[in-house]
């Protein structure tokens, strides 16, 4: 009676995770466009980063240069310039960065971010279709991030969120 | 004759250019004198905003629009309008920022710098120049229609973030028509006040902190 039981459960567990999986298309890795296109025009973001119960906030500039340099500037609404990146033939350039900023690691985790972001070709483990958003997965443990993009429609969208559980940090990007 | 008109309009607007040019004050007492009676009647100021700003890296600057409300002596609110959904709150130790509903506060007493820069801010934005302690150089020019106070700070660690401030003020009131805070030699950021109106908040809603 008890094997049967456990046969049983194990049979419907087994076939509810197939049904659940079968309602999210995961698509493998070779997805390659950008999460975001940068062209010649400026964008701008609402950025908003978390870490643990603290909250900052600022606007995010992107924008692709003449030499197809994109460049990526962090501002808080005030005024003041945080940091000051570039993006050139899979190159990182710090041009500028305010020196609370500036530790390895963090820098390191914006590039990384920025690069997932902006640049094509990128490693993501697993793509998944939700019916509210996008979400791209890269990296493990410490390294993990994983992105959301809500309601991409026609290189425009909602809001975006990457999120690195393991750090504690969310950054939430929204269109202005 | 054709010479003769091209060196006359040259002339001309050569001579337009050196009369719009600032030239500093000669008499620096006469303007601190005015700027302190105008300010001592001065205890709110209402006003709209355009901010502006300039990053050398890029083509175009960045625009943003809304509503600054000062109360003397250290309360600031700057409440951005248009699809921003934002509002900086300076209240004496305090800041408050809302953004898109979410709400932190700062206090500004933990932290050195901030707190420098929260009193430049209250002073450079009011007007009232007195309240910035001798960690400032001052210098005056003035043109026909506004005085201009170039503030630079001393403190290394303010300057990592700021160059400096200029302050113009328009003459015939002594408020602060424009306020460039500039964080290098290329990239700037203009606040532009317009509408103000003086002593006419009622209350201190706009400055909660809670």
């Amino acid at each position: 009676m008890t094997k049967s039981f456990r046969l049983t459960s194990t049979y419907f567990i087994v076939v509810l995770l197939l049904m659940s999986c079968a309602t999210v298309p995961i698509i493998p890795r070779l997805y390659k466009l950008p999460l975001l296109n940068v062209d010649n025009k400026m964008q701008k973001f609402n950025m908003q980063i978390d870490f643990k119960k603290q909250s900052f906030s600022g606007m995010l500039i992107v924008q692709r240069r003449a030499d197809s340099e994109i460049r990526i500037v962090a501002s808080t609404f005030f005024g003041t310039t945080l940091f000051d990146f570039g993006i050139k033939d899979g190159q990182f350039a710090v041009y500028s960065c305010i020196s609370p900023l500036q530790r390895h690691n963090v820098i390191k985790l914006f590039e990384n971010n920025f690069k997932k972001l902006f640049l094509p070709s990128q490693n993501f483990r697993k793509v998944r279709l939700y019916e509210e958003y996008e979400e791209r997965i890269s990296g493990r443990n410490f390294g993990k991030s994983i992105f959301r993009i809500y309601k991409p429609q026609n290189d425009d969208f909602e809001k975006l969120t990457i999120k690195h559980p393991w750090i504690g940090i969310t950054i939430n990007l929204e269109k202005l | 004759m054709k010479y003769i008109l091209s060196t006359i309009a040259a002339v001309i607007i050569l001579h337009s250019s050196l009369l719009a040019q600032m030239k500093k004050i000669e008499d620096k007492q006469a303007f601190e004198q005015k700027l302190e009676e105008a300010t001592k009647t001065v205890k709110s100021i209402e006003s709209g905003f355009t901010q502006i700003k300039h990053l050398d890296v890029f083509d175009d600057d960045i625009t943003l629009k809304g509503k600054f409300y000062y109360r003397h002596s250290n309360r600031i609110c700057l409440d951005y309008t248009g699809s921003l959904d934002y509002i900086i709150v300076i209240n004496n130790d305090k800041l408050k920022i809302v953004d898109n509903g979410k709400k932190s506060i700062v206090n500004l007493s933990a932290n050195k710098t901030m707190k420098e820069m929260q009193g430049m801010l209250a002073a450079c934005m009011s007007g009232d120049i007195s309240q910035l302690s001798s960690e400032y150089k001052l210098e005056y020019f003035e043109d026909t229609k506004n005085f201009k106070v170039v503030v630079t700070p001393k403190s290394k660690a303010v300057q990592e973030y700021i160059k400096d401030f200029h302050i113009y003020f328009n003459k015939r009131d002594m408020s602060v028509d424009k306020l460039r805070i500039s964080e290098n030699t290329t990239d700037y950021t203009d606040y532009i006040f317009s509408n103000k109106k003086f002593n006419s908040l009622q209350n201190d809603e706009k400055f909660s902190v809670n």
